[in-house]
């Protein structure tokens, strides 16, 4: 108990002694206005995926709705080949309805971590909507400039183990709180995926990032980009979008 | 015995018939026997790999782990398996058992990434029920942690080669995701397909750490004495009482593949009944003929004094002796090309390209002579032939012998 008591004296030593972020903010802090401008309550949006392969090209329109970091429900609109493809998240569990099956399948474990429809988007990392700090703690690690702004770099580090990824490295716009560049790393230090907002929006009072592109570390001459051409934040969902029968309908 | 020795002449006096009746018995049998052995021997060559390169007689499973076919669930694990391991062998004598952790992740080489199913082998136990070391085509086997085998269809596809570097990416246990760069330094042709078109083969411990399994693994799999020990086997692990842990025979868990070879088989089968007709259609068709050239003979011999019975009986001795002595060269024909092709072993792979999918399975042409088939084939072969001289034989009967001897 002693020693224990020692440790958090010096840990608040130590916190009162580092320099905190430029604006004079702690970690904690940064990441909670992060949360704050891209975490909505709800949203309704209707997006735009460019995925680039080996230098070819393709864009998939969807349309969706998302309530908390629990539920979410996509539909494909274009090509006319993925159109009427829908997602249905609830918790942890995932369903997927295909015109030409007729019937909704859950998708097992291995599936969600595949990609989705061919984007450098995991099932998970396109329906996640979960805060930062309730997934990371965070440090502050220096300033440096991306995206030719001036940025506070952040290292997130996962709390729990099933966390999806179990470092993040941010970069946070302090003028607008807006992360302009995330990297991805896995448990084993390796650098997985990339994600630079491109664009954001003023939206019901938060910065929301409406343009991002998200490149696989792991592969070349691949990336992705998610563009919401409308968005709605905090909306009203309406009853029955989260069940399955809206999916199978 | 009159009776068989005039047939006997009048087989070999009415020689070019006899030929093409015999000779299409022959070939149509010899056909059977052969497309038998060759469905039986690849029946039992793909259980063989099945069991040597993949599933070992048994595996041992923590209970639900199939529960989702071909998830491959790392959260669904057994904890202990040195303990598991240790009462295996002390009750139930499973001395030759494996440990090993299968998952399924990606494996990249920097520019493109391919969704594989990596295994974890254990160095020290694996070769008591698998035999790795020997299935590598090219390289060697791993000698260090971050050292890769990958199948070597796997490698083909995505580009790699010994010496290459490669990412096998995947999710931990708790469900993170999780990467580690390894150094190819052996491909594997195992002529199982499946593991030389998807697997990457690692050190249990270096499986450990990308998945965070904390020591545990997915499967302990076991080898018995023989593939029919593991149906008792199962029973007997039932039996004693293993807490949370299920035993799969080879056969339950290569259901999907011996489901393909049974279609195969079912089909195999129509092909035979085809045969049979075709064969039995060139009977009765000889036969007839026979007895429509023979009319005048036959006037002959009832004039002489033959009853009706007696030239039933004659034409039953020609079909009866001709489908003997076809049959048994059909035999011969046979159980020889099938023990000829089993020697010679052909390598069919190259002509299932584009059905790896559909039959996960290199193909080697081996043969399975099925004695009891054999007896059974020989036996129809003669039945037929008897069935198929009835009916010409009746018609021999009813000849009138002063109608007969004015026939031209």
């Amino acid at each position: 108990m002693k020693d224990e008591g020692g440790r958090i004296k010096t840990g608040l030593l130590l916190a009162l002694l580092v320099p905190v972020g430029a604006f004079g903010l702690t970690a904690d802090e940064i990441v909670a206005r992060l949360d704050e401008n891209t975490v909505a309550g709800s949203m309704r949006y209707e997006a735009k995926m460019t995925i680039s392969l080996g230098g070819q090209v393709r864009t998939k329109e969807f349309r969706g709705w998302g309530e908390g970091a629990d539920k979410a429900y996509i539909e494909f609109t274009a090509p006319a080949r993925d159109r009427d493809t829908r997602f249905l998240k609830l918790g942890d569990e995932m369903w997927m309805w295909l015109p030409e099956v007729g019937k909704s399948t859950k998708l097992a474990g291995h599936m969600l971590r595949q990609s989705l429809m061919g984007s450098d988007f995991s099932y998970s990392d396109a329906a996640g909507n979960a805060r930062l700090r309730d997934d990371y703690s965070a440090e502050l690690a220096g300033t440096d400039t991306a995206g030719g702004k001036t940025t506070v770099v952040l290292e997130l580090t996962a709390l729990r183990p099933d966390v999806d990824y179990a470092r993040q490295r941010a970069w946070v716009d302090t003028a607008g709180f807006i992360p302009r560049r995330v990297e991805y790393y896995a448990a084993s230090g390796k650098l997985l995926k990339e994600m630079r907002v491109e664009d954001f929006r003023r939206i019901a009072g938060r910065n929301f990032p409406t343009r991002v592109r998200m490149v696989n570390r792991l592969r070349s001459d691949t990336w992705t980009e998610m563009e919401f051409t409308e968005i709605e934040l905090d909306v009203t969902v309406p009853p029955g979008v989260f069940d399955k029968s809206y999916l199978e309908r | 015995m009159r009776l068989l020795r005039l047939a006997w002449r009048n087989v070999f006096r009415h020689r070019r018939r006899t030929l093409i009746t015999f000779a299409a018995i022959a070939f149509g049998l010899g056909y059977m026997i052969l497309m038998d052995s060759f469905m039986g021997g690849f029946e039992v060559y793909s259980m063989r790999n099945f069991v040597d390169q993949e599933a070992g007689h048994l595996k041992i499973h923590a209970a639900g782990y199939r529960d989702e076919e071909n998830a491959m669930p790392v959260d669904v694990v057994i904890e202990q398996p040195g303990a598991v391991m240790r009462r295996l062998e002390d009750e139930l004598g499973f001395g030759r058992a494996a440990p090993r952790t299968w998952f399924r992740g990606e494996l990249g080489n920097g520019v493109d990434q391919l969704p594989v199913v990596g295994i974890g082998i254990d160095t020290a136990t694996d070769g008591r029920v698998f035999d790795y070391p020997a299935a590598v085509s090219r390289g060697r086997f791993f000698r260090d942690r971050l050292e890769l085998l990958v199948g070597q269809n796997l490698a083909h596809d995505l580009g790699v080669d010994t010496g290459d570097y490669v990412t096998v990416l995947a999710r931990t246990r708790a469900g993170s995701w999780n990467a580690l760069d390894f150094t190819v330094v052996g491909l594997l042709g195992t002529a199982d397909m499946f593991i030389d078109m998807s697997a990457v083969v690692m050190p249990l411990g270096t499986a450990d750490d990308l998945l965070g399994m904390d020591g545990a693994v997915t499967e302990i799999a076991v080898r018995l004495d023989g593939m029919a020990a593991a149906a008792p086997a199962k029973k007997r692990f039932e039996q004693a009482g293993f807490e949370a842990l299920e035993a799969w025979t080879w056969r339950e868990l290569g259901e999907l593949v011996f489901q393909i070879t049974g279609t195969k088989r079912a089909a195999g089968f129509i092909l035979i009944m085809v045969v049979i007709v075709i064969a039995a259609v060139g009977i009765v068709n000889t036969m007839l003929m026979a007895v429509m050239e023979r009319t005048r003979e036959i006037g002959t011999l009832r004039a002489l004094g033959f009853g009706s019975r007696q030239v039933v009986t004659l034409f039953l001795w020609e079909g009866g002796l001709i489908g003997f002595f076809g049959s048994l060269a059909g035999v011969v024909i046979g159980v020889g090309a099938s023990v000829l092709l089993d020697l010679l072993a052909i390598d069919l792979t190259g002509l299932m390209m584009g059905f790896e999918q559909i039959l996960p399975m290199r193909m080697i042409l081996y043969t399975e002579v099925d004695p009891l088939f054999v007896l059974q084939v020989a036996l129809l072969g003669i039945g037929i032939s008897l069935l198929a001289t009835l009916l010409p034989a009746r018609r021999a009967a009813r000849v009138q012998p002063a109608e007969a001897l004015r026939h031209v």
